[in-house]
């Protein structure tokens, strides 16, 4: 068991951003020409590491108006590949231009032998495995020159072998590493379902002080098991172990995650407001200086010219 | 006895890849199936559902998801050839060419080159040329930025500075020489309406894509535009874009029609500005991740 206990790169942990969305390409007009109530906004890193032409000057138009965070989903942290620092070097490009609050990925791995499946793929919770990831993250917060955010995944394999549960894992990943957490509650809830855990029991196991984002998103539930789409409204069980976590871990940055049927920009904001509504519910008993935060004041009206826009690619 | 972590990413890809392996055996090579049941011995059983159910879930949303990006790609391939015939050849594309980016965008790129190689498709090279049209739109509209050369800047130039001007096209420019009459099946699928019968032509056409502000662009240009034009790439003097264009017996006269071609590519922001100090400073792309 590898005994590296080195400090990430010098970084106050991120503050409370408030309430927010997964940016996509049918909300652009809408978000640059309105005025949602929304309070920041979450990137797919990918879907901007590309040459030039409208998809960054879009976002810069974002990133003028709020704040905005990275997420990737090709990092591949988990693999036996060796580590893609020309991919590592996009990152840190794109972040230059973005200044986001936090960069953040997945723990899984997307492929090896120069193949990329674009799927994140599950880890078994062996010693093993740790020593490897935690050693991998130690590089990639040397190269980002900040602390990595990586989110747990849904899963729908486990393996037989494990020396601890996923939580054990990832808070001893974060204890070695010094990254944050992305703390998804449907995936905690999906892999739940599939392999029979008490999600409470994930969630009391996960610390509190590496927690800095809370995903939410909606799945394809088949009786016997549970997809990951995002590609339909959060279930109420859903909302309800987001509730837990609130209550376990305070106020947290929340955003939506919606990458398929994604519906008009108002009615994701009326499903972001029910997240508001629980945490603001939640926080009134809890001791906290946040205030709520019920609309995001825009200052800027810049016109926007709505060109043919492509789909975004890099949804997982 | 658990393989290690490396062992057991290299099988678990294989099986999603449905891969076969091959091993030696004295003088002969034998394929076989990468054993799928030793990846299920390592794996837990899950809560209510079959183990090998909930693996599939890994191998149906490979192809599904890769499907999805050929789709959004080259949504009027897919008008074009039908759902059956496109899901055909999505499956084989998938299956001959993994992808080996970390970014999704590039996945289709080698479509064209697999429909013009690869039966029944090849057959039809119209569909290829559908492809490589769509692709290049696309390429066109997130390819790298650079100040483009303006009409204006062209009508500034010193008569005495043109012979050394450097020519530079705009790096969201891509040129396919047509061989059939991909571009108005192109044209009528983008308009919702029925293509005409593809046909060979009897010279290529040339067509040319670029980004004009944000929106891409394409148009045929005549053999004489198009060979000034690929003189021109990736930079050259206006000297040496005339001194290609031997079709024309006065060189006077190819001079005077290599101005008319150029202001139009400048009109249209097809050029991009360059230092005329520095001959080899044209912009360059970024290499993709």
């Amino acid at each position: 068991m590898e005994s590296c206990n080195a400090p990430p790169p010098s970084a106050s942990k991120p503050g409370f951003l408030g309430f927010g969305l997964g940016l996509r390409s049918q909300h652009y007009n809408d978000i640059l020409t309105g005025n949602p109530a929304v309070d920041w906004f979450e990137i797919i890193s990918e879907n901007f590491m590309v040459p030039g032409g409208q998809p960054l000057q879009i976002l810069d138009q974002i990133c003028e108006r709020y704040p905005v965070v990275m997420h990737g989903v090709s990092m591949s942290i988990a693999s036996t590949a060796p580590l893609d620092f020309e991919y590592l070097k996009a990152v840190r490009t794109l972040a230059h231009r973005v200044r986001p609050k936090w960069i953040s990925d997945h723990l899984c791995w997307t492929g090896v032998h120069g193949i990329n499946l674009h799927d994140l793929l599950p880890i078994p919770y062996t010693y093993e495995a740790l020593d490897h990831i935690a050693a991998r993250v130690h590089k990639v917060q040397e190269v980002l020159g900040r602390p990595l955010t990586l989110e747990n995944v849904s899963s729908y394999v486990a393996f037989a072998q494990q020396d601890m549960t996923e939580w054990e894992f990832l808070s001893e990943l974060t204890r070695r590493t010094g990254c944050y957490l992305l703390f998804d509650v449907n995936n905690v809830y999906v892999s739940a379902r599939n392999h029979g855990f008490d999600p409470i029991e994930f969630l009391n196991g996960i610390p509190r002080e590496p927690v800095v984002q809370f995903h939410l998103a909606g799945h394809e539930d088949h009786g016997d098991y549970v997809i990951d789409t995002h590609d339909h409204d959060i279930c109420d069980d859903v909302f309800n172990l987001y509730r837990a976590a609130v209550e376990r871990f305070g106020a947290v940055s929340t955003m939506i995650e919606r990458d398929d049927h994604i519906p008009p920009l108002a009615d994701v904001v009326a499903e972001l407001d029910r997240a508001r509504d629980i945490a603001a519910d939640v926080l009134e008993h809890f001791p906290t200086k946040w205030t709520p935060v019920r609309r995001r004041k825009c200052d800027k009206t810049k016109s926007y010219s709505a060109d043919p826009i492509p789909s975004d690619r890099n949804v997982l | 006895m658990m393989a290690n972590l490396a062992a057991l990413q290299h099988q678990m890809q294989s099986v999603i890849l449905r891969r076969t392996a091959t091993a030696q055996h004295g003088g002969s090579t034998t394929s076989y199936q990468v054993p799928r049941d030793d990846l299920l011995s390592q794996l837990r059983p899950p809560a209510h559902a079959q183990t090998d159910a909930m693996l599939d879930i890994y191998c149906n949303a490979y192809r599904s998801r890769l499907a999805e990006v050929l789709e959004a790609d080259l949504a009027n391939l897919s008008a074009y050839l039908g759902k059956a015939l496109f899901e055909h050849a999505a499956a084989g594309y998938i299956e001959a060419h993994p992808s080996d980016r970390q970014n999704v965008r590039w996945f289709s790129r080698n479509m064209p080159d697999f429909l013009a190689a690869t039966a029944p498709f090849s057959n039809w090279p119209q569909m290829a040329e559908v492809a490589r049209i769509e692709l290049a739109l696309a390429d066109a509209f997130d390819s790298a930025n650079a100040e483009t050369f303006s009409l204006a800047m062209l009508t500034s130039i010193s008569p005495d500075d043109w012979a050394t001007l450097m020519v530079v096209p705009h790096p969201s420019v891509r040129r396919i020489d047509a061989l059939t009459n991909a571009l108005d099946i192109w044209i009528a699928i983008d308009a919702g309406t029925e293509p005409p019968q593809a046909k060979r032509l009897n010279s290529p056409q040339h067509l040319i894509v670029w980004r004009e502000a944000t929106t891409p662009r394409i148009r045929v240009m005549s053999i004489d535009e198009a060979t000034a034009f690929d003189a021109a790439q990736p930079a050259s003097t206006f000297a040496d874009v005339v001194a290609a264009m031997t079709s024309f017996e006065d060189q006077r006269e190819a001079a005077k029609a290599a101005v008319g071609f150029l202001a139009g590519w400048a009109a249209a922001g097809m050029l991009a500005c360059v230092d005329t100090e520095a001959a080899n400073s044209h912009p360059k792309q970024e290499t993709p991740a």
